[in-house]
């Protein structure tokens, strides 16, 4: 698991994209207040990033600094939207990390492995994580792998049954117009709610967190390329991969182990173990095996429609009759003391289900904190 | 064959044996099958004072998956639930009792993938112990009625774990619970006729929290509540008492909590139908067969729930 292997793929999959859907618009034009994005240029085990994000937006994204073998430097911008951030070259760079102004137009930024969960989720995950501004704390344990895992036995549990959550083999979508004010018409999703958007293969999807909070993981398929979109409710964590091909067999389900609390996805091919926050096999017959991540972003449905007047939205036609508007954990999302699964540390630096954004570079993290931004 | 009205002492018994002889009275189903609980085992007969011993066999066989109170078109998960028990019983006299109960059980899940493959999991070993104070009056009225206080203390084996990947299995496949569990139940007789008998009863089960994982976690399973009603048909055949009867059987159980959270998949409304008998020969063995199936349910989330259920027995009197 290296993040050569992921900025690697990240330039194939940005390149890839060609014609990406281009949907954005001068928000400056219509005199609305254009939140100003922060920009914090970092380093994660000694790879050096961006992070952008806007707080009152709740959205947080990440780039590497490296372009082309040199580091470039990145401030903050309010002229206009969709361009959140510009490099000392003046070239404006979109949510995404593409360049959609200036002499580089065009220049897409590999990404990083990062994303939103609980503090809990990480911390346990990395002991002794990097907080942005704050350091790292010294924990005297050693996570040590047993029993054919690649990861200490001690901390995988089992909560729901082998694949009694059900995820789903293909998703359905519809575009949505915002500029529709008819009532009748309103999606299941909700301006508060959160969504994550996948921009990959020259598409842009949006897959509402309401359903994957009832199936955690969803398996597409864009432009004849496999991938699964991850989300577990426990953690409050997302990723998506790549799957390896194209057929049933190859689909990810929920296991019902959790490690650290967070979700072991397994393939159905091998009934190989999956975790989550790396994409990494750490038990059964591709035990070793590493994903690849695709990069997306995590924020409300009510932001993104700021940044995308005509989304591609999933929607609840999944051939299940749950009650996708409930969120089904009750005040899991606030309740710090509902923990669920044994964890290797629990580190009382923040509350346990505060969100933050964190990036992993090679088994090493770091999170940011949303009043950071 | 002569139908008579049997000893009301013998029918009061034996109609409170249709209650309390339910090896799993008080278990836990979510997706899980029976949690092996308190098994209300009173097995007493006041006509004779002293020692009685009684075996039983519960199988529950779950396949059925339900989303609230829908069952859902998937075959792929089933768990088998054998529980067996031994009971002992001592009658202090005629109106107090107590009773212990010792609970063996093996529980096999199953999971099918979509792709066919099969994974297994087997659990198995000594369950929960439980001991019982029983009441019961003695008049001579329409009504009988049996009062019962019971303890489940927390024997049984909770850390099992899966010889194939080193992990502890859930806290519902373990065979033992890990928690102290305090239930009462009250139940009814009343004689309609002489060939026709009324019961009606209820528990409550309150549960405690057992700790896991170093005490990291705490998992406790919903109290639950049960009211059963039914009607029996007492009548004798040559030297043998038969009890022919049907009951209703609603359960309802609250959500599971791991420490203070509430688990989703757990809790929930059923409803049960139980056909049974009961034959007596000469008041000294009683061999017992009751069938159980699902009526109605609605439950939390989805949750894998029972298909089919029976049990047998036999009670001596020594």
């Amino acid at each position: 698991m290296t993040s050569l292997k992921h900025g690697t793929f990240f330039v194939m999959v940005l390149l890839i994209l060609g014609c990406a859907k281009d949907t954005y618009h001068d928000l400056g034009n219509r005199g609305e207040n254009i939140p100003r994005y922060h920009v914090i240029e970092d380093n994660v085990n000694g790879a050096p990033v961006v992070v952008v994000g806007n707080q009152s937006d709740d959205l947080i994204v990440a780039f590497s600094r490296e372009v082309n073998g040199y580091i470039r430097s990145f401030n903050e911008t309010s002229e206009f939207l969709p361009a959140v951030m510009k490099d000392g070259y003046d070239n404006y760079y979109d949510i995404f990390g593409r360049a959609i102004k200036g002499p580089d137009k065009g220049l897409e930024l590999n990404g990083v492995n990062s994303g939103m969960g609980f503090w809990f989720a990480f911390s346990s995950r990395y002991p002794g994580i990097e907080l942005y501004d704050q350091g790292t704390r010294d924990y005297d344990i050693i996570l040590e792998p047993d029993h054919d895992w690649l990861v200490p036995t001690a901390f995988v549990s089992q909560g729901a049954g082998f694949d009694v959550i059900q995820s789903l083999q293909e998703a359905s979508f519809e575009e949505y117009d915002v500029r529709i004010d008819d009532p009748d018409i309103q999606y299941l999703v909700r301006d508060n709610d959160h969504v994550i958007i996948v921009n990959f293969a020259g598409e842009q999807r949006v897959y509402p967190l309401s359903i994957l909070y009832r199936h955690e993981i969803v398996n597409d398929e864009v432009q004849g390329i496999p991938i699964s979109v991850t989300h577990h409710p426990l953690t409050g964590t997302s990723k998506v991969w790549i799957r390896p091909v194209i057929s049933s067999e190859e689909s990810f389900g929920v296991s019902g182990f959790v490690y650290n609390g967070n979700m072991l996805a397994f393939d159905r091919a091998t009934l190989s173990y999956w975790t989550q926050l790396e994409g990494l096999c750490v038990y059964g017959p591709l035990r070793g095996e590493q994903l690849d991540l695709i990069p997306h972003i995590e924020t409300t449905w009510k932001t993104w429609r700021n940044f995308d007047r005509t989304p591609h939205v999933m929607t609840a036609e999944t051939g299940f009759s749950h009650n996708y508007s409930v969120y089904p954990f009750g005040d899991y999302r606030t309740n710090h003391n509902a923990i669920s699964h044994p964890l290797a540390v629990d580190d009382d630096r923040l509350p346990r289900k505060e969100r933050v954004f964190c990036i992993e570079v090679d088994g090493v993290a770091k999170a940011y904190r949303m009043e950071d931004f | 064959m002569k139908i008579l009205f049997v000893h009301r002492r013998l029918v009061f018994i034996v109609t409170m044996l249709i209650y309390f002889l339910h090896p799993q009275a008080y278990s836990q189903a979510c997706c899980t099958s029976a949690v092996p609980a308190a098994s209300n085992q009173l097995d007493f007969n006041r006509e004779v004072y002293g020692l009685s011993i009684r075996l039983d066999y519960d199988h529950n066989f779950l396949n059925d998956l339900i989303y609230e109170r829908e069952e859902l078109e998937d075959d792929s998960r089933k768990r088998v639930s054998n529980t067996y028990f031994l009971s002992l019983t001592y009658m202090l006299d005629s109106s107090w009792g107590v009773s212990v109960a010792l609970p063996f059980v093996d529980k096999v899940e199953t999971n099918t993938s979509l792709t066919g493959n099969v994974s297994e999991l087997r659990t198995g070993g000594l369950s929960d112990i439980s001991a019982f104070i029983k009441w019961q009056n003695t008049g001579r009225g329409n009504w009988q009625i049996i009062s019962t206080l019971g303890v489940k203390i927390p024997t049984g084996i909770v850390d099992e774990i899966n010889e194939e990947n080193g992990i502890l299995y859930s806290a519902d496949l373990q065979p033992g619970t890990g928690s102290w569990d305090f239930l009462f139940a009250v139940e009814g007789v009343y004689k309609i006729k002489p060939r026709l008998l009324f019961n009606i009863g209820g528990s409550y089960t309150l549960t405690t929290p057992a700790d896991r994982f170093d005490s990291q976690i705490s998992y406790k399973f919903g109290n639950t509540l049960q009211i059963l009603m039914g009607a029996a048909v007492p009548f004798v055949s040559g030297a043998i008492e038969f009890l022919p009867f049907l009951n209703l059987r609603s359960r309802f159980s609250e959500k599971d909590q791991v420490n203070d959270s509430f688990e989703p998949n757990t809790g929930g409304f059923w409803l049960n139908i139980q056909p049974g008998v009961r034959a007596i020969i000469n008041n000294k063995v009683m061999f017992s067969l009751i069938a159980q199936a699902p009526v109605y349910r609605n439950l939390t989330g989805v949750q894998l729930s029972t298909s089919y259920r029976f049990q047998t027995g036999v009670l001596i009197n020594l």
